[in-house]
């Protein structure tokens, strides 16, 4: 068990004044098997007028509107994670699997990861369960790509950035699932936190024995107790942690600032 | 005969009253919109009494099928669990929308107003040719032509023994209450562009309730709200939407939509309003899972169909793409995620490019056609 602070926030500039904004969050971490969240607080400046809900694969949302004109926005979230609490998700019902076992959006597979997948079956085929052919593949991507920060967009789908070998966290995450689909396995793509990196991270979930366990391609290894979780999709898009629609606004630049902080005994002491 | 005869030399009449009244439908050819006359023939196509009955048994089987499908799949998915229909067909579908997973629509109903396709072969037989369950339009033409001819000819349908359609609007404005929340009742319209636009506002008139666009429209806290033109805020609580889902909320589906409402489908997903048709049905009406729609009345309703499907083909399945290959010549070929007649091929029409063009996007992507 590890405990973290961690604190995300956005700014957004605007170079003419927004009249009014709508708005769907999702950076709020909740509790879940693996992780418990204390202590949560969130602000809106210049404020809003929300609602909190859930979509279709049980992520927390945050959604509203600000009426306040403004030429700036900012949200800032932030609280305490226990994570390593288990090594492992249970899938609930299992009715939303096949969701995550069909190619979708950004993870459909292409020439060049088809041609990947060719190189490795033979490997995969004596990999055994389905973490060790996520490891295997894990170990290989995190060899073969190279992590270039900007070389992709938000629309960059897993078989471009294959094709290019750069990417970064989402790309890999991409690439991952769309490898494990094609080996049948079903795999979900992550977001969240990690101490170090600055901005959110993403990774991928696998299933096996109905249970649901986290890999980092970018980091080549598990996702445990350094992996804080904000939500769950088939792909990037399902889980865009954020959305909005505004009125005015002329052209804007987004920030955002990721903070996690492990706490040790000694922090705590000193803190106390 | 004497009494069709008069309609018929009314015809001219009918057809300057359809002009008048701007009973038009648009089409987009080659990215130009046009808008035309509805072309009215008088001459009937008669449907006897018991064919009549026959086919109302056999529609209303089909659409309680397909709505307990929808149901399904956007709850259990026990249909695919059972392993009737594969899950490729379902969930690799664009008319899957995972947004709606595990949202209950108010009253579960999901299709409440349904274009379903038919056609009359020569040896007489009724044959399903496809469903439309999203946004399905026409109902609006053929109950503004009786009524002109009701007019032009009165005696017509005073001495013959013709089933009355006037209840029509009736019959919507209960659908459109029976879900609804609470509140006004709006025909939600893209606007004048649209194809069907004759049809919104004559249905707004006939049924009472409001026409108006995304920009009358707005939601406020978790509730939906309509401007009147006072600048009051009141509640709605039924949108029988003529938009596609695609453009309905920028906020869970295309985020470019300038002409839908931000947050009106997690108004919906609170149960604070009533979307009419529900948002996802387009996954129950892809051409791909028409093969399937007799299996689905057999396995929800324990029935046969009443109504058989036009004999189709799968490419999916190896036995049917040969078929299609060796019949080519014979078929017409449909592309899966189109409607309203996009999409659709002639066989024997395809230049040999077009056919080599065709034959490897089939090859590529079986599930994305039928024939």
């Amino acid at each position: 068990m590890k405990r973290f602070h961690f604190y995300y926030s956005m700014r957004e500039d605007y170079s003419e004044e927004v009249s009014r904004c709508y708005f769907t969050i999702k950076c709020v971490p909740r509790t879940d098997a693996r992780q418990r969240i204390e202590a949560m607080k969130f602000a809106f400046v210049p404020g809003a007028s929300w609602q909190t809900g859930r979509d279709a694969f049980g992520n927390d949302q945050l959604w509203g509107v600000c009426d306040t004109p403004h030429t700036r926005y900012e949200f800032h979230t932030e609280g305490q994670a226990v994570t390593g609490l288990a090594d492992y998700e249970e899938e609930a019902d299992g009715s939303q699997l096949p969701l995550f076992r069909v190619p979708h959006g950004l993870n459909v597979p292409g020439p060049s990861i088809l041609a990947y997948h060719r190189n490795w079956m033979e490997e995969l085929s004596q990999a055994g369960s389905p973490m060790a052919k996520a490891l295997l593949l894990t170990h290989a991507l995190h060899r073969d790509l190279v992590y270039t920060p900007a070389s992709t967009t938000m629309d960059t789908t897993a078989e471009e950035a294959m094709a290019q070998g750069r990417g970064v966290c989402q790309d890999y995450a991409h690439i991952l699932i769309s490898l494990l689909h094609l080996e049948k396995i079903p795999a979900r793509y992550v977001t969240g936190m990690i101490p170090g990196e600055g901005a959110s991270h993403a990774w991928v979930e696998v299933l096996q024995d109905g249970r649901w366990y986290g890999v980092d391609p970018t980091n080549d290894g598990t996702a445990a107790e350094d992996h804080i979780r904000i939500g769950v999709g088939r792909d990037a898009r399902d889980c865009m942690i954020n959305r909005g629609i505004l009125f005015g606004g002329g052209r804007h630049t987004q920030k955002v600032l990721v903070r996690v902080t492990e706490l040790t005994e000694a922090s705590l002491a000193r803190e106390a | 005969m004497e009494q069709l005869e008069e309609l018929l030399a009314h015809t001219d009449d009918v057809n300057g009253m359809l002009a008048r009244y701007g009973v038009r439908f648009g089409i987009y050819k080659n990215q130009v919109f046009r808008e035309q006359l509805f072309p009215f023939d008088p001459i009937p196509r008669v449907i006897e009494k018991e064919e009549f009955a026959y086919l109302e048994k056999g529609l209303k089987q089909r659409v309680t099928a397909l709505n307990l499908f929808l149901k399904d799949i956007y709850s259990k998915k026990q249909i695919v669990k059972d392993g009737v229909i594969p899950e490729d067909f379902i969930f690799a579908s664009s008319g899957f929308l995972a947004e709606c997973d595990g949202v209950m629509p108010p009253k579960g109903i999901y299709a409440h107003i349904s274009g379903i396709d038919l056609v009359k072969g020569k040896d007489g037989t009724w044959y399903i040719l496809e469903d439309n369950l999203r946004v399905p339009s026409g109902a609006s033409y053929p109950l503004i032509a009786r009524s002109l001819c009701r007019r032009a000819s009165p005696d017509t349908f005073a001495n013959l023994k013709i089933e009355d359609n006037r209840d029509y609007a009736a019959l919507l404005r209960r659908t459109l209450d029976h879900v609804s929340t609470g509140g006004h009742t709006v025909i939600l319209t893209p606007g004048r562009y649209n194809a069907a636009y004759f049809e919104h506002s004559y249905l707004a008139e006939q049924t009472g309730a409001h026409l108006v666009t995304g920009s009358d429209l707005r939601v406020v806290d978790d509730k939906l709200y309509f401007e009147d033109a006072g600048g009051r805020l009141e509640r709605g609580g039924a949108v029988y939407r003529r938009i596609s889902d695609d453009f309905l909320d920028p906020m869970t589906f295309n985020p470019k939509s300038l002409i839908g409402i931000p947050h009106l489908y997690d108004v919906f997903r609170r149960g604070n309003v009533a979307l009419l048709n529900a948002p996802g049905n387009g996954v129950a009406d892809d051409k791909g899972i028409y093969y399937f729609v007799p299996k689905m009345i057999r396995y929800y309703l324990g029935e046969t169909a009443i109504l058989s499907n036009a004999p189709t083909y799968l490419p999916f399945y190896e036995e049917d793409r040969r078929y299609v290959l060796d019949h080519f010549d014979q078929l017409v070929l449909k592309d899966v995620a189109e409607a309203g007649g996009y999409g659709v091929r002639f066989g024997k029409d395809m230049s040999p490019e077009e056919k080599e063009a065709f034959l490897a996007a089939l090859d590529k992507e079986p599930r994305r056609f039928i024939a």
